[in-house]
């Protein structure tokens, strides 16, 4: 994992110190809300519905065990004994104090964390492909260009007031997981026809109010250009972005707007005149960062040992965890196994102290101590001999966290909604307990298979409903929550935006139209089809039906 | 916001801490069965004016007049954003039944 240097760490508390003082200054009265809000967003500290929230950022969702544990500790001394995982594979407290945030911050600051451009019209967190570095369809591990978009993004005086917030995300392996045709620029590590491995690049996807996936603006990046090139890219968005109407700000509207082409032409053209030389990073260094994320001393092992085999056979729940939770790593031997933090009737992405605890020890006994956290709002154990994963599977079981449903119906991704955001128009927590709760027979999970239901309380789209394969958006209608469902959104490679089924329907209808959608899927679909490949064969309209008992 | 309907609460946070009060008649308080009822824009505008006073002072942030009506068991607010908010947090925490009742 990468460490901070000395000009890391001196920043990152002086931030801390800034911030304490701005906090006294506040409740002084030396400076207004007004004057204060600026100030305490840039460090992720929001006011919300009940409480303040502090979005502590992850970059590219990697966390060392000793990181796990001061979030643990945090969580108890400052919140409530639970924090909240992001789809932004960020951590939210839910209820901290503004006079105790300093104090937090410098907690965080102990173990090189901060919530440093989690909020605001800047560079946000990087994020990155839960599985980076240990995944079997890997071409490279996108970490070192994720740190390295870190380093360059913090602080950048260009572009710390940009017409609005902008995301990037990187991945490096044949299947996309990081859902980077939905961000700001989404880059994927590629390599070209003579060998060489560099960056395709795209720009302008975005959900919210006016969703869009991301334009390819470049087919081969060399790596070595690629942080002139995002200067090129964030110099014709804060030059040319729209800054008249926070609506049309992101970049996918200038792209919308002015063009594809026109934008790919004014790129090129501020990549042909910018000093690459001087912009771009010195080798040696992006040498010193990739080696922060050398693969760890794995031990040489076989795949698939008996020892596996037969617990699987012994064990029904193992077999259903080993299925849906455990993924194929890189190293003979070893497996990546994803830590559910969607148990039926839960609020998802949420861990209790505990359990961060739990997942901090059991990635040192089972791992090199290295814990990830997945836009899906869940948790993952990136280096697990296969050997140990019926002992591990018990482990979870014990702390709460061996439910076996990764990526099937109940690993419900949802934004906080109305239960906390003050920018919620409608609940998103409720709804994914109650569909949760519908769909708890693991049998019948395993029956319907890979499905991602995606929920958020709002146009702002936090819980990614656009991408899910069945999306819920909770609105208001007439004085009341109403929610509206879409269909065949896809955050991968084929990634597609889902498109509506029809009027909004009241919370308590939302399980009953979901079940009939899956039972249209299960009669309609064709062996080993999933629910998104089922849809577009079977088309939109096969599902128009399910709606028609709970019109609202 | 759109024209006020009357009776109203004040609804504010805490800015030191974050949780939401309400003016009552000795001062501000958390409780919302203790929160002072406007039933008149000018009784409205008063009320907001204390609160003013404690924004001015530091000690309070957000104080917005919220729409209720009363009932016999106490105040409701009209918009269900508003009752999660004032009832508090964990009162909607069930599936889609009505925070109040």
């Amino acid at each position: 994992m990468y460490r901070y240097d000395e000009f890391d760490h001196a920043f990152v508390q002086t931030r801390v110190a800034q911030f304490r003082e701005q906090v006294e200054a506040r409740l002084a009265g030396q400076l207004t809300e007004e004057e204060f809000r600026p100030l305490r967003l840039m460090n992720g500290l929001y006011l919300q519905l009940h409480a303040y929230m502090l979005r502590i950022a992850i970059p590219y969702g990697t966390l060392s065990a000793r990181q796990m544990r001061q979030l643990a500790f945090i969580t108890d001394r400052f919140d409530r004994g639970s924090a909240h995982f992001t789809t932004r594979q960020n951590l939210q407290l839910n209820w901290p104090k503004l006079i105790e945030t300093p104090d937090i911050l410098a907690a965080l600051a102990e173990v090189e964390m901060h919530g440093i451009q989690t909020s605001g019209n800047c560079i946000r967190n990087v994020t990155s492909d839960q599985y980076a570095g240990v995944a079997a369809d890997e071409i490279e591990d996108p970490r070192p260009t994720g740190e390295l978009i870190r380093q360059w993004s913090t602080d950048h005086p260009e572009f710390s007031f940009l017409p609005r917030k902008f995301k990037i995300a990187v991945t490096g392996a044949a299947m996309d997981r990081a859902a980077v045709a939905a961000h700001d620029i989404g880059i994927r590590v590629v390599r070209n026809d003579a060998g060489e491995v560099g960056y395709r690049i795209y720009v302008g996807g975005g959900l919210g109010r006016t969703p869009m996936l991301a334009r390819l603006v470049r087919e081969f990046l060399p790596k070595d250009d690629l942080i002139a090139y995002l200067e090129a890219i964030m110099r014709v968005y804060n030059l040319f972005g729209r800054r008249d109407n926070k609506y049309k700000a992101r970049v996918k509207i200038l792209m919308h707007e002015a063009g594809t082409e026109t934008v790919k032409r004014m790129v090129e053209e501020e990549f042909a005149r910018l000093p690459r030389a001087a912009i771009n990073v010195d080798p040696a260094e992006l040498a010193r960062i990739e080696a922060y994320f050398a693969p760890p001393a794995y031990e040489a092992l076989g795949d698939e040992p008996a020892l596996l085999a037969a617990a699987r056979q012994a064990d029904a729940g193992f077999d259903a965890f080993a299925r849906a939770n455990v993924v194929a790593h890189k190293q003979p031997g070893y497996a990546i196994v994803n830590i559910s933090l969607k148990p039926i009737g839960g609020a998802p992405g949420d861990a209790t102290s505990a359990q961060m605890r739990a997942v901090a020890d059991l990635s040192e006994r089972y791992g090199f101590g290295e814990i990830r956290v997945t836009h899906a709002q869940n948790l993952v154990l990136p280096d697990v001999r296969q050997r140990d994963l019926p002992a591990l599977y018990r482990e979870l079981l014990a702390a709460g966290l061996g439910d076996a449903n990764a990526g099937l119906i109940t690993d419900i991704i949802a934004c906080p909604g109305m239960d906390y955001c003050s920018l919620a128009t409608a609940r998103s927590i409720p709804i994914a307990k109650a569909i949760a709760q519908r769909f708890a027979n693991p049998a019948r999970q395993q029956l319907i298979g890979e499905l991602g239901i995606k929920i958020s309380g709002c146009i702002n789209a936090c819980g990614h409903h656009h991408l899910g394969g069945i999306g819920i958006l909770g609105l208001e209608k007439g004085g009341e929550e109403s929610y509206q469902i879409t269909l065949g959104g896809d955050p991968g490679n084929d990634a597609a935006i889902g498109k509506l089924l029809g009027p909004g329907l009241a919370g308590d209808d939302v399980p009953d139209a979901i079940e009939r959608i899956v039972d249209l899927y299960l009669a309609g679909r064709e062996a080993g089809e999933t629910f998104v490949a089922a849809y577009r064969r079977l088309g939109h309209d096969h599902f128009k039906g399910a709606l028609n008992a709970d019109r609202h | 916001m759109s024209k006020i309907k009357y009776p109203v609460i004040v609804v504010a946070q805490d800015l030191r801490e974050g949780h939401v009060v309400f003016v009552g008649s000795q001062g501000l308080t958390r409780d919302w069965r203790e929160a002072v009822v406007a039933a008149t824009p000018e009784a409205g505008e008063a009320l907001l004016a204390r609160a003013r006073i404690d924004e001015a002072a530091n000690s309070i942030v957000g104080a917005e007049l919220v729409e209720v009506e009363q009932r016999a068991e106490g105040i409701r607010p009209i918009h269900y954003r508003e009752r999660f908010r004032v009832y508090g947090f964990g009162r909607q925490d069930s599936a889609f039944t009505d925070a109040a009742e």
